[in-house]
């Protein structure tokens, strides 16, 4: 992941705020999707993404459906009713922490 | 877009298993992720599959390697949370309190002393019936290796000893009538425990057996 470690944390809140505006994503999915929203700027390995996937899953924040598609099988991921509630309360938290920051890093922006 | 054939999939697949990724889920999440990979780099290169898949395991094995290992943790991890979140459930705490209950009642109708030799039987016998729930399931469901499921016999170790700690304790501890309540309390957390590590297991294997009906052993 680029700047891996001001991204680190913000990881479950960028995967629970996919899986928010799309049914089901499988774990390369979110890799691309993440690649093309930030056109490549952020870059998230699969050694990050899947342990987060599993754990979030194992909270009982995601389910998960397999299926076959394209000759194999593919593992999809979608929010359980805890995961909704889990990500508003998650982009709540980085919303208020960006704002913070701006706070600290640019005064003159965050009083306008 | 280029899609690999059925067989390319499975060439991927017996490459990471005999590169010693055993666990069927953590191998069919990752000849996913590698099938995609490949795809794209096959569409957007030109090139034939050999050639990319070559190219990329050259590159990518070690990781791919080394995040078998981080999902393994990953896995004895979701266990043990599982085991801490059955554990301060409400009823788990009503069980335990009912067993506390019976065993103080039981062990002050018999002769406490003699109970000393017993004690180390204790977690012999305690692991017997989620050794036998996890055999008979592996068994009767003819399961694949899953991580989830193999991984629940590093529980199995942790809490066998524990409970054999537990057993050697309180059998220093059985010395008069008067140790009633230590002795309860060990025999109350050595049958919870039993109890809990069985549901978990159920919990568990019906989980993998829900969610991966497909791969077949």
């Amino acid at each position: 992941m680029a700047n891996s470690k001001l991204y680190k944390g913000s990881l479950v809140t960028i995967i629970l705020k996919l899986l928010n505006e799309s049914d089901k994503m499988y774990g390369y999915e979110i890799t691309q999707k993440v690649k093309e929203l930030t056109k490549g700027e952020l870059k998230i390995t699969e050694g990050a993404l899947y342990p987060a996937l599993h754990k979030l899953e194992a909270e009982g924040l995601l389910e998960v459906e397999v299926k076959k598609v394209d000759n194999r099988l593919r593992k999809y991921y979608k929010l359980t009713e805890k995961g909704n509630k889990e990500t508003v309360s998650k982009l709540q938290e980085l919303q208020d922490y960006i704002k913070t920051m701006q706070v600290l890093v640019n005064p003159k922006l965050s009083l306008e | 877009m280029v899609k690999l054939e059925e067989e390319d999939i499975e060439f991927i697949d017996n490459y990471l298993e005999n590169s010693e990724i055993f666990y069927a889920d953590i191998r069919m999440e990752m000849t996913d992720h590698v099938a995609s990979e490949i795809e794209l780099l096959m569409d957007s290169d030109q090139t034939e599959f050999y050639d990319t898949f070559k190219s990329y395991m050259l590159s990518n094995k070690s990781i791919l390697l080394d995040n078998n290992k981080r999902y393994i943790r990953g896995a004895d991890k979701s266990i043990l949370r599982r085991l801490w979140v059955e554990l301060v459930k409400l009823p788990t705490l009503l069980v335990f309190s009912l067993i506390f209950f019976i065993s103080y009642k039981w062990l002050s109708t018999i002769e406490v002393e003699s109970l000393r030799h017993y004690m180390a039987l204790f977690p012999v016998v305690s692991i017997v019936p989620f050794c036998t729930v996890y055999v008979v399931a592996l068994k009767m469901f003819k399961l694949p290796r899953f991580s989830g499921i193999e991984r629940l016999a590093f529980l199995y170790m942790f809490c066998f000893q524990l409970l054999n700690f537990m057993s050697s304790f309180s059998g220093l501890y059985i010395q008069s009538r008067s140790n009633f309540y230590i002795v309860a309390i060990v025999m109350s957390i050595i049958a919870t425990l039993s109890l809990l590590i069985i549901k978990i297991t159920i919990m568990i294997i019906n989980q993998y057996r829900k969610n991966y009906k497909y791969i077949k052993s």
